[in-house]
């Protein structure tokens, strides 16, 4: 029963696997018309800053956009203090000299906060920005490119670990990588599902018309806007030129807490916008992209099982041979002859497993390339590809679980 | 006509995985072939060893001259070779995915090879000294303790043929050879004519007959092996 399991999952992984690789070829193109853009598009924008308790990353949040390469004219900036009970408010209002407007209000969620100000908003753009982000120089100037096509409702920057000493924020650096890559093939096939708070920016009249922000008990306002959007037929791009820094999750806690918030969030959307998957009305989204998330978390449970119970009769191996037996830990390695091993390998497995570890290593590769991002090769960033690639699937597996059960007792949504 | 590309991108890449799959599956389905050829090569020369020593001992014993210091090497070699034919049939059994019938055909060849060597060993005791010792282990497959009995008896084994001669390079006792059953393969009546004939009941196993008389049902431990060996 497992090998069939496995053999219809290693099946199904490199399907996927191949479709990714098919459509960044594709995409490729796309990219290249992209870095040869013409600017001298500049629309209006208003940067909202949600903030609540930020007061250790405002400031710089706030210089980065007082630093892009965009005429000054032709962008606000607002800070939403959501009823910090720190130094926030106070910190922000010091940049008040530069233009930028801060306002005060009780503490109502991040929805509301960006609502103020996109209710104050008379720009053609509207870009919300997190208070703990970083958006370099290029970043803006690259992403209102996308906005020349009519249709174009949202866009999104790829979102880079500005934190990435410690192993737990080098392991989410691999994972915003192969986020940026992917989005970039969303974007492509109209699949953009979600527009990260981190930077994204919106046609104001757009968001005004579908109704604002969610702003009742949904954690991932940005999840929603995007999945409402594209209910209403509109388009949202991906900008993987454009680049954000953001601060990582620097704890297990912390990591796993995001997370459930993120899983949460999307299980509460994905029911509320039920009616578009398996939708054809919705093209590659409804009939591809939505069902495969869903896919996507049965896939990981499964075969983060099948490694579990692989490593279980591992460990036992081991308890049984070394305790139980008495076999010394260097006796446990099988000296194989050449032959022998190639005997041992099974191909029916390996072969799909080959094909879909190099077009991984292909993505990532390409994902630095498109960034203008050098690959870190140190000891501690293999080590961290390693346990990303075997630990964290675990870690998202037991966030899955976890939301799931919380969702199913209708338990309080936390941010 | 994006829309038109993507649909081409799905089927192509659909294509491609069934190309890659297959190609896998027919890797798989050659080695598997390999596999058994192989483990067939090491069964049939390891026939043929045991053939060539029940002549030699036949012959031997009709010339009222049974020369163990001939004998020894060969059992020791036999023994050796049985060892290394029930790893590569266990090694190559479990990678196989299309041929477990013919492994399975393998393993009933193995048990019957296994139990030759048993009436060897019974036969040169006769003759020779007590140089080497039979345990004719039963097991069963996917069976916790009887997987724990085995790498028991590896160790033991190995530790006890390791250490045949005392420090002034006196011999303190013989070699033991572990010769091992699937206690539930029901494909040949030998197996069961043996357990009944032992009395072991196919319930209590894992199961050890030592040296052609001792029955031991059930886990034993180091420690007990070591009792019964005097160790």
């Amino acid at each position: 029963m497992l090998e069939y399991i496995m053999l219809i999952i290693s099946f199904i992984g490199l399907y996927l696997a191949i479709i990714w690789f098919n459509l960044l070829l594709l995409g490729k193109k796309e990219i290249e018309e992209c870095k040869k853009q013409k600017r001298g598009y500049y629309p209006s924008i208003t940067f909202a800053i949600p903030a609540f308790n930020e007061e250790k990353t405002i400031a710089k949040t706030i210089e980065s956009i007082l630093e892009i390469n965009y005429p000054k004219d032709r962008y606000e900036i607002y800070v939403i203090d959501d009823g910090s009970e720190d130094n926030t408010a106070k910190i922000a209002k010091r940049y008040q000299k530069h233009g930028i407007t801060v306002i005060s209000t009780t503490n109502h969620g991040k929805g509301h906060a960006l609502n103020v100000a996109l209710k104050r908003s008379k720009k053609e753009l509207f870009a919300c920005i997190d208070a703990d982000s970083y958006i370099e120089k290029e970043s803006v100037i690259r992403i209102v490119q996308n906005f020349r096509k009519k249709g174009i409702s949202g866009c999104s920057s790829s979102i880079l670990i500005r934190n990435n000493r410690k192993i737990i924020e080098k392991i989410q650096v691999f994972e915003y990588m192969y986020a940026a890559i992917f989005r970039q093939i969303y974007s492509f096939i109209n699949c953009m599902y979600v527009t990260p708070g981190v930077l994204s920016v919106y046609r104001t009249d757009d968001l005004k018309k579908e109704g604002n922000f969610d702003e009742a008990d949904n954690i991932t306002e940005d999840l929603e806007i995007a999945l409402r959007l594209h209910n209403r037929h509109k388009h949202i791009a991906f900008e993987i030129r454009s680049i954000t820094h953001t601060a990582a999750p620097n704890t297990l806690n912390a990591l796993m807490r995001q997370r459930i918030r993120w899983f949460r969030g999307y299980i509460y959307n994905a029911r509320k916008y039920k009616h578009m998957h398996f939708n054809k009305e919705f093209g590659v989204l409804g009939l591809f992209m939505l069902p495969l998330n869903i896919l996507g978390v049965f896939l990981v449970f499964i075969t983060t099982t099948i490694a579990g119970d692989g490593i279980a009769k591992w460990l036992k191996y081991i308890y049984q041979r070394v305790i139980i037996a008495d076999t010394s830990i260097f006796d446990l390695i099988d000296m194989l002859t050449m032959k022998q091993t190639l005997l041992t390998i099974n191909f029916t497995i390996s072969i799909p497993l080959i094909v879909i570890t190099l077009i991984g290593f292909y993505f990532i590769y390409k994902a630095h390339k498109i960034t203008e991002k050098n690959i870190d090769l140190s000891l501690k960033s293999i080590i961290s590809f390693i346990l990303f690639l075997t630990v964290y699937p675990w870690l998202i597996t037991i966030s899955w679980i976890y939301s799931i059960i919380q969702e199913l007792r209708q338990s309080k949504r936390v941010w | 006509m994006k829309e038109q590309y993507i649909k081409h991108i799905f089927i192509t890449s659909l294509i491609a995985a069934i190309v890659i799959f297959t190609s896998g599956i027919m890797i798989g389905w050659v080695l598997d072939n390999y596999r058994t050829d192989e483990v067939l090569s090491i069964i049939k020369d390891n026939e043929l060893n045991s053939e060539s020593y029940n002549i030699e001992q036949i012959f031997l014993e009709n010339m009222g001259n049974t020369d163990c210091e001939i004998l020894t090497p060969r059992i020791e070699r036999i023994s050796e070779d049985l060892g290394e034919t029930g790893r590569e049939l266990q090694r190559y059994g479990s990678a196989s995915d299309f041929k477990k019938e013919e492994f399975d055909y393998l393993k009933r060849r193995y048990f019957l090879m296994e139990i030759k060597f048993y009436n060897l060993i019974y036969n040169y005791q006769d003759s020779c000294e007590n140089e080497y010792t039979p345990i004719l282990y039963f097991y069963k497959i996917d069976d916790d303790v009887s997987e724990m009995q085995g790498y028991v008896l590896d160790e033991f084994v190995k530790k006890y043929n390791e250490d045949t001669t005392s420090e002034n390079g006196d011999k303190k006792h013989g070699k033991v050879v572990v010769l091992s059953i699937d206690g539930e393969y029901d494909e040949d009546p030998l197996i069961s004519t043996i357990m009944n004939t032992y009395n072991i009941n196919i319930d209590n196993l894992p199961a050890m007959i030592i040296n052609f008389e001792t029955i031991r049902e059930g886990f034993v431990g180091k420690d007990e092996l070591e009792t019964i060996f005097n160790i």
